[in-house]
């Protein structure tokens, strides 16, 4: 029966890297846990020195922990908006990635949300925060937003593997070996596919798709008014929050990109995860590309125009001054460039628009990096001694420890949960997934 | 010696001494010594409110008689960083010596006054101390308002609420799910696919 | 033939010739003529007049910076440095060197603020930073979590992080705490404590003490009472108005308590 060769087709290309790993991702495995170890050396050595052994000083005191937060934080919640909003909108092409989706959000959020504590000064205080929190401290907001959109993702997440676990229980179970059997067995929380809890399911996960996105979007918020509630240049704006969620809507569904281009690759979901999908999310990064512009074009042109005190001198600083070459190669390389190489037919293609999207996402690293550096570098005090900021091995390190930790976490994930999610894949398309030229377009639910 | 050269000398003497007694003199005259004056603090009584008060002083010369026309100075003693006078305020005499300054205390407590002539060619500098209680209350320094008061206070419950409404949410879709899935279970009959092991 | 008691008239009327002479001829008059004001008796336990305990906030701290005197001399970070045992790179009193279009430099010491609506303050997430009853911002370096949230939030940059373990001093001051916290806690963040430990004992703030130009007056704002190094003392709400004292970035609403007068040092030119 066709019907069900192709589920099987679907099923096999879900779950087969739960089964096996193979040596190339054993070996892929090897390296990122040794990328992360040297990350977790360089952080036993900073607990042991304290932040002297940063390029941190008395004027720049964050760096990059702060701003790797906003980054890799970003691509979390964008990532996860991205999922919850394609759920809501019901978009048909949706079903191979919410899962890869919430995924990475996951995963990007358990790396980032270390940073914070990574950059303090006494992180064996950090629980201080809890015990004599106080509300009116960004610092707080932040914990709170934090903690709520952790939860709320985990259950995101949770919510539609449930089907998924259950599969695993039932046609893996004698497969795997026993510790797996049982995990899965006490995961799928007794699930049987019965009428009455799938709609039940279904309503969760449509309450959960509405809440997590005013949740995820209250993080970056906060974030942003770690910055905008204080006077430093470039950073006492209104715009703020708005623009880190916009921006970490941006990062995150290019992230998505480069990581569907891997996963299809790797595990061998050309037939699932087609050119359509990177079309349809390579639209979505135009817009956003042209969104995010839209918000620097409102920013520069406020404060261009005026060029007010420090502000002033931080934009010429940027724009012209030492920081130029830095800040147009983001705008051209990053934004500009991208948006091009998606536009173009010629280009918009798999290897294209996952070229624009690494593009992307570096150029976004390196916007986060210009927003919280030169904002302290900046003195608003009379002196012109502006001091450059030279990040340490120890906080590269850390830095490219966080960056393999998505990766290593998400072949983890994938080794222990379907890649797609198999239950709505299968919702959408009884009869198997759609022929690729119109990959769930025009088709399915 | 001769008695003419002592008489010479003595003579000589005589003079010179004589003619230094005189510069001396002539000295002292042609510069008259500053004449001592007094001052004498007629006011406040005892104690006085924390508001503006008078406080008045009378310059006298040794014999007692008024000087009008010469500035006096008020100064207050303050004490937490050692003795040091300030300057409050200054007036000058009239013609019955006596001037009158304003002075508003500005702590509770003993207040202790000091008025100071600082002298002029024809008279010496003099000065007087005094004390006095102020009583309260005194108006302390107020800090600035901030502004918002009203809703810097509610934020925190509104946001403790909105909180609260988000974590309920999760917990009753969780509920929810499981109490489906259970109650699903009970009511399934004996064939349906069970997990194994 | 000028005497040496000079009857010059424009001689400070301090000199000690006069005061003793003027105390001398007084003293006789003094003891008739006042009225037995003094015997009131004073109640000893409130102290002398103005002194009241430390605690009850009947001091508001503030501060006066006289830029007519001042010269760059650094004396007043050298001694704070000093006392309280800082590294190079934390001056919780710093002084900039200000050059106009022409050249020419002007000096601005600058310590904290001690607002009355400070940024730290409220950014502060574990009240590490607070305000005692004398209006004095502290940092209780035993709560600070190091997160520098407070660095970023002033705007005078007044505040220091202790990224190194800090010189250690010698031993009688191992107990550090937030009126004079020698010494610093590494990972934490230090600054300005308007020296209210040497209040307390009737002491002046260690950079007002070491300044030779007499540029730095603290100020009781309860009391309106001024005072600087050398026993300068002045009603500090007229010194302010008559000296168009100015308070910096106070447009930004923290409400500075550090009133600077206008000037580029002139005051140096005797």
């Amino acid at each position: 029966m066709t019907a069900s060769s192709m589920e099987s087709g679907i099923r096999e290309a879900a779950i087969r890297p739960v089964l096996r790993g193979g040596w190339r991702w054993w070996a892929i495995f090897a390296l990122l846990t040794v990328i992360i170890s040297v990350g977790g050396v360089a952080y036993a050595y900073q607990l042991k020195d304290g932040l002297a052994v940063t390029g941190l000083d008395q004027r720049t005191s964050w760096g990059f922990y702060i701003s790797n937060l906003i980054f890799f934080m970003g691509i979390s919640y964008g990532a996860a908006i991205a999922s919850a909003v394609m759920r809501l909108t019901d978009v048909p092409w949706r079903r191979g990635l919410t899962r890869m989706l919430e995924s990475i959000a996951l995963a990007a959020a358990l790396a980032g949300a270390l940073f914070p504590v990574i950059d303090l000064g006494r992180p064996e205080r950090g629980w201080y925060l809890f015990r004599y929190g106080q509300i009116g401290s960004p610092v707080v907001w932040d914990v709170i937003v934090v903690t709520n959109y952790l939860v709320a993702l985990i259950l995101f997440l949770y919510l539609p593997l449930i089907p998924d676990f259950a599969y695993c229980r039932d046609q893996l179970g004698d497969r795997l070996g026993r510790v797996r059997r049982v995990s899965y067995r006490a995961l799928a929380l007794g699930w049987s596919g019965q009428p009455g809890q799938r709609k039940v399911l279904r309503q969760g996960i449509t309450v959960m798709s509405i809440l997590i996105i005013p949740v995820a979007m209250a993080v970056p918020s906060v974030l942003a008014w770690l910055f905008s509630v204080t006077v430093r240049p470039g950073w006492n704006s209104t715009i703020f929050a708005p623009y880190f969620v916009l921006g970490a809507v941006f990062s995150g569904v290019a992230a998505l990109v480069i990581i569907m281009a891997v996963i299809r690759k790797a595990y061998h979901l050309e037939s699932i995860i087609t050119e359509q999908h990177f079309r349809m999310l390579g639209y979505g990064l135009i817009a956003l590309a042209g969104a995010y512009l839209y918000f620097m074009i409102s920013e520069y042109v406020t404060e261009g125009y005026k060029m007010t005190g420090e502000t002033g001198s931080q934009l010429e600083l940027l724009m012209t001054g030492d920081l130029a070459w830095v800040f147009w190669l983001f705008v051209v390389g990053g934004v500009l460039l991208p948006m091009a190489t998606i536009a173009i037919p010629l280009t918009r293609n798999i290897l294209g628009i996952t070229v624009a999207s690494i593009a992307i996402v570096l150029g976004m690293f390196v916007k986060r990096f210009l927003i919280v550096v030169p904002g302290l570098a900046e003195s608003v005090l009379p002196t012109d001694v502006l001091k450059a900021y030279e990040p340490t091995w120890v906080e590269v390190a850390i830095t490219l420890a966080a960056a393999a930790a998505i990766p290593w976490l998400l072949m983890i994930f994938f080794r222990l949960f379907p890649v797609i999610s198999i239950h709505e894949f299968e919702a959408a398309h009884p009869d198997g997934p759609p022929p690729s030229a119109v990959a769930g377009v025009t088709g399915g639910k | 010696m001769t008695t003419r050269g002592m008489t010479s000398a003595l003579a000589i003497v005589a003079i010179v001494s004589t003619m230094f007694f005189a510069a001396g003199t002539a000295r002292a005259q042609q510069e008259p010594t500053a004449r001592a004056t007094a001052i004498k603090i007629t006011q406040p009584a005892d104690q006085v409110p924390a508001k503006p008060a008078s406080v008045s002083a009378q310059l006298t010369d040794a014999s007692g008689k008024a000087l009008g026309g010469f500035p006096l100075k008020l100064y207050v003693l303050t004490e937490p960083f050692g003795a040091r006078l300030m300057k409050v305020a200054e007036a000058t005499t009239e013609a019955d010596g006596v001037a009158t300054f304003s002075y508003k205390p500005t702590w509770v407590g003993d207040i202790k006054v000091t008025v100071i002539f600082a002298g002029t060619k024809d008279f010496a500098a003099s000065q007087s101390n005094s004390q006095f209680k102020a009583v309260g209350p005194v108006t302390l320094h107020r800090n600035a308002d901030f502004g918002l008061e009203s809703i810097r206070q509610w934020a925190p419950t509104v946001v403790g609420l909105l909180v609260a409404a988000i974590w309920s949410t999760f917990i009753v879709v969780v509920v929810r799910l499981v109490f489906a899935i259970r109650s699903d279970d009970a009511a399934a009959t004996p064939n349906a696919p069970r997990a194994k092991g | 033939m000028k005497g040496q008691t000079g009857g010059d008239a424009s001689a400070p009327a301090w000199s000690r010739r006069r005061l003793l002479g003027g105390i001398g001829a007084a003293a006789g008059m003094a003891a008739a003529s006042i009225i037995p004001l003094t015997q009131i008796p004073v109640a000893e336990s409130q102290g002398a007049a103005g002194q009241a305990p430390a605690k009850s906030g009947a001091r508001q701290w503030a501060f006066v910076i006289d830029m007519r005197r001042c010269d760059g001399c650094l004396y007043c970070t050298k001694a704070c440095q000093k006392e309280h045992f800082l590294p190079k790179d934390h001056e919780w009193i710093k002084v900039f060197e200000i050059k106009d279009r022409q050249g020419r430099k002007s000096y601005m010491p600058r310590l904290c603020m001690m607002c009355e609506n400070p940024p730290c303050l409220k950014v502060c997430p574990t009240a590490a930073t607070f305000k005692n009853p004398e209006g004095v911002v502290l940092v209780d370096q035993s709560k600070c979590i190091g997160c520098r949230m407070c660095m970023a939030a002033c705007p005078y940059e007044a505040r220091y992080f202790n990224y190194k373990d800090p010189i250690k001093p010698p031993s009688p001051f191992d107990n550090p705490m937030p009126e004079f916290p020698v010494p610093q806690q590494k990972g934490t963040v230090g600054k300005c404590i308007l020296c209210v430990h040497n209040a307390d004992k009737g002491k002046l703030p260690f950079c007002v003490d070491a300044c030779t130009m007499d540029a730095l007056y603290v100020v009781d704002l309860n009391s309106d009472v001024m005072t600087n190094g050398s026993g300068e003392t002045y009603v500090f709400s007229k010194y302010i108005y008559d000296n168009d004292a100015y308070r910096y970035k106070e447009e930004l609403n923290t409400s500075p308590r550090v009133w600077y007068v206008a000037g580029h040092g002139q005051a140096l030119d005797f």
